[in-house]
């Protein structure tokens, strides 16, 4: 190992958070519900440990970064040590600082640099990248792919996504009529198309022409921006796209307006990697692009991108006029259980049915400790006639997808979720309903390694389904 | 580090399994107190051969090794001084059989004592020892550390619960080893041990029926004083409840911000009271005498925990009262003095006194139905000035707490913060018996080095050296009866100083020594100390039990110690079975052969400070020492159920022979161990061949004048 230096300039911007490190007194209270500590038993995979091994960064006491990398990357930012802690220490946000001084300090692989930094931020580039991977992987190309190190050099993380995703859609969300005609860009053809016209009325009036039936009906019909917008995260457009239809669905069968607005990627792969700068560019991109709407609710059907965007005023908190604009756009952020209860799903659900088996419920680590977020699912799937939710025991553990994280720590990702197949088999369940791709694409691939035949489902996905079993 | 040891070491658990990276290194020098060393490697393996195949290797380079659980300790114990290298057992985490019918659990030491508590509710049953951090500290510490906690003021501590140990001594052989074993009570030795003989790696816990109905109440108060005269008043009352927690506004509001559990804001000391059992008129009938008292004392709330849930969130907020004094200042040192439950106001006193002499900021906390104080003294280790007068003013209060008559921790354990305060607690004679323990199980003192008991120049010292005064005779002594204490010791240092071989005899109805000289406890036979408001009872090891419990039940108090004969001879011969007798004793001094007074424990309910020798002497057959006197802790009720029994003989083996040696090491004291046959209780013992005629010296005038005087 090379030895390397702590970079000063990022050091001394970090000063100020001594004092949050020095409020573990390591107690080790936490320790027991880290579940990379559970996994492995070792104090460096626990919050005290990652703690600890931070403050001896910032005190100078470990001098070499490369030396705590591995401590610091394998947190899985789940939170929920922060939530067992008495004097509620955020070791996951310290560990993205952490993260942040290390690759300053050290360096990241150029892959990840270009796609957090030149690919994600670019909708279209990334549309088309995805499109490119996933189509040469159907074509069964992949294996060249892999021996020629292409997708490798790419990314470490997608040559291990293509391991564990083993169906790649080929058409993304956009790619379908049910989300087209509700595409911030059809909007905005319309409304271009109203003001076109209105200027054309105005012009016709002018010149003192008959007006058209046709153009009179047109003007009629002033175009109303909805107050609703579905925010696309990338698992629902492109990962899994029956979960971003579903959700359509279920905005429609609620006859609610929406609209889907053009996004960036919300930024939450860049704040793991502790790549800051990149989150608040993101971060604002989004924000002006929400700004525009002025939407009442922003709903994302992803728990961990409605965290994420809940909490981009944490990235702001150095910078007074972005700390405004963001707090109002987080504030409008729905996750998609608390939105369905709000908006009265549950009445429509009381008159549906189920009778395929024992469901459980799996909560994703940003629903339940990033928004507390832990019964209006559990409301939903228990107001279902004839559903028997069934508990999964520890279920306050992360079942180690953490996004990207069981991509790039494959082995830890796998022995944190051996644990949660086993509980989740252990419920007899015949589905399993959870709100997070990363943690349904984790779940489904643990159980397909084990054999069981026990069904993962998004959340909407399963609502949709619930809804079309009416009695 | 030598590379032929890691090496071998990683053939033990897997590459994984062997931490060298510096970093991680560093992140086991620490645990939750202030002490710091940094291991030479990590180890972790992944079942209990690993353990013992990795302890041998450890032996074999004779390098030092220290044991670790989750590291919640608050004493250095799992510190690895000597840059010993860490067995982290934490991935140990297996509960391997649950036994519903015997109510016993087999587990692995890295299990979470929280884990094992839900585990077995769900099954009804009960693990009583519940120390703070049991959200994450393992039951192998907790039997490292003999841990306490709120409910033990009514059910004990874990040694009462261990039942058997699967045990690496620190040459990396197994053995196993129960209480039920005949012969000493080996378990209770290594329970509290501090991993300073080894290490278990399985360990048998006894479980109790989980109580019918529990009732908390939360008391509030406008001064801590009230409150703790309150708790005095409790017990004095002859009333048992299964907790009864102080904590003092500092300690309620930091908690209180974290947990939302209710706890008033404005008070200045509030009681956590919890009364427990399967009969809910008695709960209510305690329920309502606790209120009285309250009253009494001027409180200003006094409610119930309406439901389960609000009890869970008080007690999450009692138990998290070390985390939550992070909230107030980045470290804490608490300390964890134990004194007898009537000193506890003059103790309070004295810690006040203490911090304010020394200007510092303490939050109080206090397992106070068992005079057990946890004062919190908050400080920044960054502030190197404030930290020495932080510790400065630690040690005070832990002399204060001995100068009480108790001692310096009641659970926590000793480690390598509290070594040197175990002088001011034990005499030197004391701390070369726990040396001599020591080198018996570890004689290299590879084991957790350098803890518990204070350095000395060598790390292992050799037994006292014994002048030896007069000629060896081969002659045997008929019962020599000693009118008090003096004479006995006066009379052991005689028969040391000549070798000569001896044993030790009660009332003669059980085990007596047939064949070489004999030292009865006959005379020795008074009560020392009645204290009727601690619930306490020292009396010489010549009382009959019997008279004893008469005389306790004349204050309404009961003696829990069964059968007939005196407290010597019913303890070395472990005749009283039910209730178990290793759960009553609190104290204990002992005669060594070398004619050394040791002495073991205080009046204190709960004490965790250096090894629990007493146990020992329970099934000893005399073998060990000389029993002077015994402390028993008393109860407001009798029993539910008694029983003694015969006797029962057991075969002296190599383990018995070796802790034999660090008592006696002339192997002087007989090793009979067996009763004494009808025809030799009804023949008196052949009587004394006269002494012998000794070379004229000032000493031995003085020992012929005592033999004169009290030979039979």
């Amino acid at each position: 190992m090379t030895h390397s230096h702590v970079d000063i300039k990022s050091l001394k911007s970090l000063k100020k958070f001594e004092d949050v490190v020095a409020a573990c007194n390591r107690c080790g209270f936490c320790t027991s519900y880290c579940p990379t500590y559970n996994a492995t038993g070792s104090e460096q995979y626990s919050p005290r440990g990652r703690n600890q091994a931070f403050r001896a960064l910032l005190e100078g006491k470990i001098t070499d970064p490369a030396l705590t990398k591995d401590i610091i990357d394998t947190c899985l930012l789940c939170g929920e040590c922060t939530t067992i802690c008495f004097s509620e220490v955020p070791t996951a946000q310290l560990m993205m600082l952490a993260r942040d001084l290390t690759n300053k300090s050290i360096g990241l692989p150029l892959s990840l640099k270009v796609i957090i930094k030149f690919i994600l931020p670019r909708p279209s580039l990334f549309y088309w990248m995805l499109k490119g991977s996933f189509f040469a992987k159907r074509l069964g190309l992949s294996w060249l792919f892999r021996k020629a190190g292409i997708l490798g050099k790419l990314a470490p993380a997608l040559a291990a996504a293509d391991q564990l995703v083993d169906r790649v859609p080929l058409r993304f969300l956009k790619d379908h009529d049910r989300a087209r005609a509700h595409q911030e860009e059809a909007i905005l053809r319309a409304e271009h198309a109203y003001f076109e016209n209105q200027q054309k009325l105005v012009s016709i009036k002018a010149a003192g022409k008959k007006v058209p039936e046709s153009l009179l009906r047109a003007v009629d019909a002033k175009p109303q921006r909805p107050k609703i917008a579905y925010l696309p995260v990338c698992g629902s457009q492109y990962l899994r796209p029956s979960i971003g239809l579903a959700t359509l669905e279920l905005l429609q069968f609620l006859k609610l307006d929406f609209v889907i607005p053009d996004l960036l990627c919300c930024g939450l792969p860049a704040a793991s990697y502790g790549m800051l700068e990149s989150v608040r560019e993101m971060a604002k991109e989004n924000i002006k692009r929400l700004e525009r709407g002025r939407y009442e609710s922003v709903l994302a059907d992803d728990s961990s991108c409605a965290a994420h965007a809940k909490e981009y005023p944490k990235f702001f908190q150095d910078d007074p006029d972005w700390l405004k604009r963001s707090t109002a756009v987080s504030q409008s952020v729905r996750e998609l259980s608390s939105f369905l209860v709000q908006w009265g799903l549950i009445e429509h659900l009381k008159k549906a049915h189920w009778a395929y088996g024992p469901v459980a419920y799996h909560d994703p680590c940003k629903a339940q400790y990033g928004q507390k977020i832990v019964s209006p699912p559990r409301a939903l799937l228990s107001a279902i006639p004839g559903l028997q939710l069934v508990p999964i025991a520890e279920a306050d553990q992360c079942c180690g997808g953490g996004g990207t994280y069981s991509f790039v720590h494959p082995d830890m990702s796998r022995d944190v979720l051996s644990r949660k197949i086993k509980n989740i088999t252990d419920t007899q369940c015949r589905t399993v309903v959870t709100s997070g791709s990363s943690c349904l694409i984790q779940l489904a691939s643990g159980l397909k390694k084990k054999g069981s035949t026990i069904e993962v489902l998004h959340l909407s996905e399963f609502l949709v389904r619930v809804l079309k079993n009416k009695k | 580090m030598n590379s032929s040891l890691i090496a071998d070491l990683v053939t033990c658990v897997g590459e994984d399994w062997v931490l060298t990276n510096p970093a991680d290194l560093y992140l086991y020098s620490y645990d939750s107190g202030l002490d710091r060393a940094l291991p030479s490697a990590v180890v972790l393996p992944g079942n209990t051969d690993q353990v013992a195949k990795v302890v041998a290797v450890l032996a074999m380079y004779k390098q030092p090794f220290v044991a670790r659980g989750a590291a919640t300790s608050l004493c250095g114990g799992p510190i690895p001084l000597q840059n010993a290298v860490v067995i982290a057992l934490a991935r140990l985490t297996k509960i391997k059989k649950l036994n519903k019918e015997g109510m016993e659990i087999h587990v692995e030491p890295g299990v979470v004592n929280l884990r094992l508590q839900q585990a077995v509710e769900a099954e009804h049953l009960f693990y009583p020892p519940d120390p703070g951090s049991q959200k994450a500290c393992t039951l192998g510490g907790n039997v490292g550390a003999n841990a306490g906690g709120p409910h033990c003021l009514k059910y004990g501590v874990t040694s009462q619960y261990v039942m058997g140990l699967d045990w690496v001594m620190p040459d990396g052989r197994v053995t196993r080893l129960n209480v039920e074993d005949p012969g000493f009570d080996i378990v209770g030795l290594l329970v509290g041990s501090e991993g300073t003989l080894g290490i278990a790696t399985g360990m048998r816990l006894k479980l109790l029926p989980l109580p019918a109905y529990v009732r908390t109440m939360l008391v509030s108060f406008s001064s801590i004083e009230a409150a703790i005269q309150t708790v005095t008043d409790i017990i004095a009352a002859g009333i048992l409840p299964a907790t009864l927690e102080a904590m003092d506004s500092l300690v309620v509001k930091a908690i209180e911000a974290f947990v939302h559990a209710g706890y008033p804001l404005d008070a200045a000391a509030v009681l956590l009271i919890e009364v427990d059992g399967d009969k809910p008129a008695e709960l209510n009938f305690q329920a309502v005498r606790i209120k009285e008292l309250c009253d009494k004392n001027d409180c200003r709330e006094f409610r119930f925990a309406k439901d389960e849930a609000e009890r869970a969130k008080l007690w999450e907020g009692r138990r998290g009262a070390y985390a939550a004094m992070a909230r107030l200042a980045p470290n804490v040192l608490v300390e964890d003095g134990a004194v007898p439950r009537t000193k506890l106001p003059e103790a309070l006193k004295k810690i006040q006194e203490i911090a304010s002499a020394a200007g510092l900021k303490v939050a109080l906390l206090f397992h106070a139905g068992d005079g057990n104080l946890h004062p919190q003294i908050l400080f920044d280790e960054r502030n190197a000035a404030q930290t020495k007068i932080v510790k400065e003013a630690g040690h005070k209060m832990l002399k204060a707490c001995v100068d009480l008559g108790g001692t310096i921790s009641g659970e926590h354990g000793i480690g390598s913060d509290k070594r040197e305060a175990m002088r001011w607690l034990f005499t030197r004679e004391t701390l070369s018996l726990f040396r001599r323990l020591k080198n018996v199980f570890d004689p290299e003192n590879l084991s957790n080095p350098d803890k518990l008991i204070p350095l000395v120049s060598k790390a292992v010292l050799p037994p006292d050296p014994v002048v030896r005064i007069g000629k060896e005779s081969e002659d045997g002594f008929g019962p020599l009866v000693p009118q008090n204490e003096q004479e006995m010791i006066v009379s052991v240092k005689m028969l040391s100083s000549q070798t000569k071989p001896f044993g030790v005899q009660g009332a003669r109805t059980k085990h007596g020594v047939h064949e070489h000289a004999v030292i009865s406890t006959a005379k020795l036979n008074k009560i020392l100390d009645f204290d009727k408001g601690n619930l306490t009872l020292t009396v010489q090891a010549g009382a009959l039990v019997q008279d004893l419990r008469t005389h306790v039940e004349k204050a309404k108090q009961f003696l829990w110690v069964a059968g007939e004969g005196t407290v010597g001879g019913v303890i070395a011969t472990k005749s009283s079975v039910t209730p178990p007798l290793r759960d009553l004793i609190l104290g204990m001094r002992v005669l060594l052969p070398t004619g050394e007074v040791v002495q073991f424990g205080a009046k204190t309910m709960k004490n965790v400070a250096g090894y629990d020798v007493p146990k020992l002497f329970i099934g000893s057959w005399g073998t060990l020492g000389i029993i002077l006197d015994v402390t028993f802790r008393l109860f407001p009720t009798p029993p539910k159920s008694t029983q003694a029994q015969t006797p029962v003989p057991f075969v002296f083996k190599d383990i018995h022979r070796r802790i034999k040696t660090a008592f006696d090491p002339q192997g002087i004291l007989s090793t009979r161990t067996s009763a004494l046959t009808a025809e030799e209780i009804a023949a008196p013992p052949p009587a004394p061949a006269g002494p012998n005629a000794p070379e004229p010296s000032e000493v031995d005038e003085a020992m012929r004048k005592i033999k004169d005087k009290f030979w039979m």
